[in-house]
């Protein structure tokens, strides 16, 4: 067992990490927003943490939790310059501004090192303590997941309209989904940055947005325990698939469209669509109320009100 | 957070009161006039009814009520005090509370979360953590469920209700929050005749336990015997206001609607 | 500087070869294809495998690329965005899928590419054709060029032109507008769909084999570049506006020269994102844009 660990201990790191990344993009998709700016988090956090740890040799608490911080500002600022984008042109936005952090590192001279990156940001920091990290920040993820919190963010995310008009303020609701998510992806980057001691500007590129998605993806975007499930596969998914030798990502490509396209709701949804269904067919409630809708309304008030009542069948329009 | 004063079963207030006013209320959007100079007064447990044919901008006057849609011109007050800038999200905490046009339920929430969804701008910061560990349903809740007779139903989802029943867990939802003020843009919409009267019977005894209420409907006969006063619309402009019984024997009335529907009732 | 101007455009008729499908695409039936890089790299990986067995000329390795792009972005709206717009409950949730749906299929593509080069450049070496230069004094233009410029800007003529004047363009216009009205009209929505798609994955594969010409050899991973970059010029120009993105691809193309030129150069891939940022705060609509266009 002790050996196992030792010799897998890069990939339990990873799967840490990868869910703190994906977790930086589920959380604003939960509330409806489609935004990649956790990646760019990421990439604040690499780089600040490595920063802080080669040129002040400040402990690991303190290097991760300022780049989180930074990053949480960020995100608040980006949130209100993108606070009228939505949808597809709000994801465009975001992977610009991730991807521009990527250029920004290439072009940040000594402080960012440049195209090479920064090399020997060695800490203190260990498995344990991202473990730790990763399990309160899923228990309070969860928690928002449940009660009127989660209720509240439904709302959100899937008439904000109705939300608004049930008090909630859709637009701080959104900010803060942003801060969160600045937070989250930046404590992903810093940790990375420490275990591994080393960050360049190829850390950030397209293929950390598609590896964050995809995860989501195949999981499941409405939880954190879909980002967990899709963690898990991506970071163990190589090892395994070892068995079809160079074609892995072949298949891994087919896996990640197949889902996107015919399983929406990730292996998550999958599983709750089967539990609801299954718990369904043992209840058998008789369907109340099921008789036909819209039937045409009696005529019984007096002749002109019959008349006047004729556009009560038209109402479903 | 804001405790907000006496929900419908409160103090016993005083009927007739206005509570809500719009006065000169108009929304054009470029050069279409959905709304154009409409004053209306709701009046503590009273009922106003709006009647216009589709299109006649009784939704969009909903919208500008309750801050949706920004008013072009006009000026919306309660209590007395001016609201126009309000942002929409504070309506529901001062009591103003509506459903919609089409059935707007959280697919993923069963009926008993998406009533409750009404009912959260009143929980406190502990009453929101101990939700957390323990699954508890507020009195105003379980009230609301009562009232509207959807307690069977309260973990199905709402794609397993029929449209009707649909409907009924949204009015279910808009009381869960105690309002002062309701705005129901065509409740009835898709219910079979005793859906309908039961729904009607319902508004009937909010009305009396001083819950002031806005009413937007088609079917006429139920308007006539709910609500307290009629206010008809057509083409954005009020054109007759009054007594339900008078405002639908008025002449422009008749017009309104046999004009747009007198092929309609050819048919017949 | 002449040279420089003459390199702009060239790289403005590469990207605008590639944009115009896109752009063709979302501004008409709604898709955001993010498959398209895939299946333009694919459609030159394809023509590079062929090239290696029989030496080809220039025409027909165009006609192979543009044959593979054609058919790779059928095979993406057949097998994934249709069923996607099958199923989807509203306009906002599918649009996300495509994007995301796009984004996974363009794995598969990339994948395979990447598996048979090794992610080595490849190129045409095997081929008949050779790149050869006139000297016109003021500047030099290269046989690669002149066949670039004159596809870009004829096909994107053509394309205006089309959706002007023909019947079927005009019933792609209707879809783009309001797609309700234009099934009313009786358009036959999905043969156009299809027909859309068609077009745009030939331009991208014609895109594809032009850059490896004209670069001499490009890797699998150029494809998520010109990605972005064609997205930028989409913004730029506006949505749906066959001019707009040809002013956005030679604007976006000018500008990154300019940085090429003037700077040591690695500010350069940032113009694209900056761009896209800027342009979507500023004026979402582009600098030509419709006001109707779909937008989220």
């Amino acid at each position: 067992m002790n050996a196992w660990w030792v010799s897998h201990l890069v990939l339990v790191q990873s799967t840490f990490i990868s869910l703190l990344l994906a977790l930086s993009i589920q959380v604003p998709l939960r509330a409806g927003v489609f935004s990649f700016a956790g990646v760019g988090s990421y990439a604040i956090g690499a780089y600040t943490a490595a920063i802080l740890t080669i040129r002040a040799q400040l402990a690991p608490v303190l290097a991760i939790g300022a780049g989180v911080v930074l990053a949480a500002v960020v995100g608040y600022l980006l949130a209100l310059l993108v606070a009228r984008l939505s949808g597809l042109y709000l994801g465009m936005a975001t992977i610009s501004f991730a991807l521009f952090l990527g250029v920004l590192a290439t072009n940040g001279g000594e402080l960012t090192g440049g195209a090479t990156g920064l090399f020997g940001a060695i800490s203190t920091l260990t498995t344990t303590h991202v473990v730790a990290i990763s399990v309160v920040v899923v228990l309070l993820l969860a928690a928002s997941e449940r009660g009127a919190y989660g209720r509240r963010v439904d709302a959100v995310r899937e008439d904000p309209h109705l939300a608004v008009s049930l008090g909630i303020d859709v637009t701080r609701v959104r900010r803060r989904v942003f801060v969160v998510s600045g937070a989250l992806g930046a404590c992903a980057g810093g940790m990375n940055a420490l275990l591994r001691t080393t960050v360049s500007p190829e850390t950030v590129g397209f293929h950390l947005v598609v590896t964050a998605l995809t995860m989501i993806i195949v999981g499941g975007a409405l939880s954190w325990a879909g980002a967990a499930i899709g963690a898990v596969i991506f970071t163990w998914l190589p090892s395994v698939l070892q068995v079809v030798g160079d074609w892995q990502l072949v298949v891994y490509g087919v896996l990640v469209a197949a889902a996107a396209v015919w399983v929406p709701g990730g292996l998550l949804g999958l599983a709750q669509d089967g539990w609801r269904r299954l718990r369904a067919s043992r209840r058998r409630v008789p369907p109340e109320g099921a008789a036909a809708p819209a039937a045409p309304v009696a005529a019984d008030a007096e002749q002109q009100l019959a008349a006047l009542g004729g556009p009560a069948a038209e109402v479903r329009s | 957070m804001t405790a907000v004063d006496g929900g419908a079963a409160g103090a016993a207030p005083v009927t007739g009161q206005a509570v809500l006013e719009g006065r000169d209320v108009a929304v054009h959007y470029g050069g279409i006039k959905a709304v154009d100079g409409v004053d209306l007064t709701l009046e503590t447990g009273r009922i106003l009814g709006i009647l216009g044919p589709n299109g006649s901008g009784k939704s969009t006057l909903l919208a500008a009520l309750t801050r949706l849609v920004p008013l072009t011109r006009g000026r919306l007050t309660l209590d007395g005090a001016d609201y126009g800038r309000t942002p929409p999200s504070r309506l529901a905490h001062r009591g103003i509370a509506r459903t919609f046009q089409t059935v707007r339920l959280l697919p993923d929430l069963t009926v008993l979360g998406n009533v409750q969804l009404g009912a959260d701008l009143r929980l406190g910061r502990g009453a929101r953590l101990r939700e957390l560990v323990r699954r508890s349903v507020p009195p105003a809740v379980q009230e609301a469920i009562e009232r509207t007779g959807v307690g069977d139903l309260l973990d199905l989802r709402p794609g397993e209700l029929s449209y009707g029943t649909a409907r009924k867990v949204e009015i279910a939802r808009a009381l869960a929050g105690r309002p002062r003020v309701l705005m129901l843009d065509e409740p009835t919409a898709g219910m079979n005749q005793p859906e309908r009267l039961e729904v009607a019977g319902l508004l009937r005894r909010l009305r009396d336990e001083g819950l002031t209420q806005l009413l937007v409907e088609h079917d006429v006969s139920m308007m006539v015997d709910t609500c307290d006063r009629l206010l008809a619309m057509n083409q954005g402009r009020p054109i007759a206001e009054g007594a339900p019984r008078e405002v639908v024997r008025d002449p422009a009335v008749q017009e309104a609607y046999l004009g747009k529907r007198g092929h309609r009732a050819g048919d017949r | 500087m002449a040279q420089d101007l003459l390199n702009a455009l060239t790289l403005g008729s590469l990207y605008l070869l590639f944009a115009l499908g896109m752009s063709l695409a979302w501004g008409t039936i709604g898709i955001l294809n993010f498959a398209h890089g895939s299946i333009f790299v694919f459609a030159a990986f394809t023509a590079h495998l062929l090239v290696q067995e029989v030496a080809l000329p220039m025409p027909a390795m165009l006609a192979v690329g543009a044959a593979v792009g054609a058919v790779l972005s059928l095979l993406v709206q057949v097998l994934a965005f249709e069923p996607i717009q099958r199923r989807a409950t509203d306009h906002r949730k599918a649009e996300m899928q495509i994007l995301v749906g796009g984004i996974g299929i363009a794995i598969i593509p990339l994948a395979v590419a990447q598996r048979l080069t090794g992610s080595v450049p490849f190129g045409y070496s095997a081929g008949t054709f050779r790149v050869s230069t006139w000297d016109l004094g003021f500047v030099r233009l290269s046989n690669v060029q002149l066949v670039t410029l004159v596809a870009a800007l004829g096909l994107a003529a053509v394309i205006g032109w089309w959706l002007r004047a023909a019947r079927p363009g005009l019933a792609l216009r209707a879809i783009g507008v309001d797609a309700e009205v234009a099934s009313m009209m009786g358009v036959d929505r999905r043969r156009l769909a299809l027909l859309t798609m068609a077009v745009a994955g030939g331009l991208a594969g014609l895109a594809g084999v032009l850059l490896t010409y004209y670069l001499g050899s490009i890797a699998p991973e150029t494809g998520d570049a010109f990605l972005l970059k064609a997205f930028a010029a989409i913004i730029l120009g506006g949505v749906g506006s066959i001019a707009g993105v040809v002013i956005g691809a030679m604007v976006l193309a000018g500008i990154e020269t300019l940085v090429l030129v003037t700077t040591s150069g690695t500010w350069a891939p940032a113009i694209a994102f900056g761009v896209i940022f800027l342009m979507l705060l500023v004026r979402p609509n582009g600098l030509l844009g419709r006001q109707e266009v779909r937008r989220t």
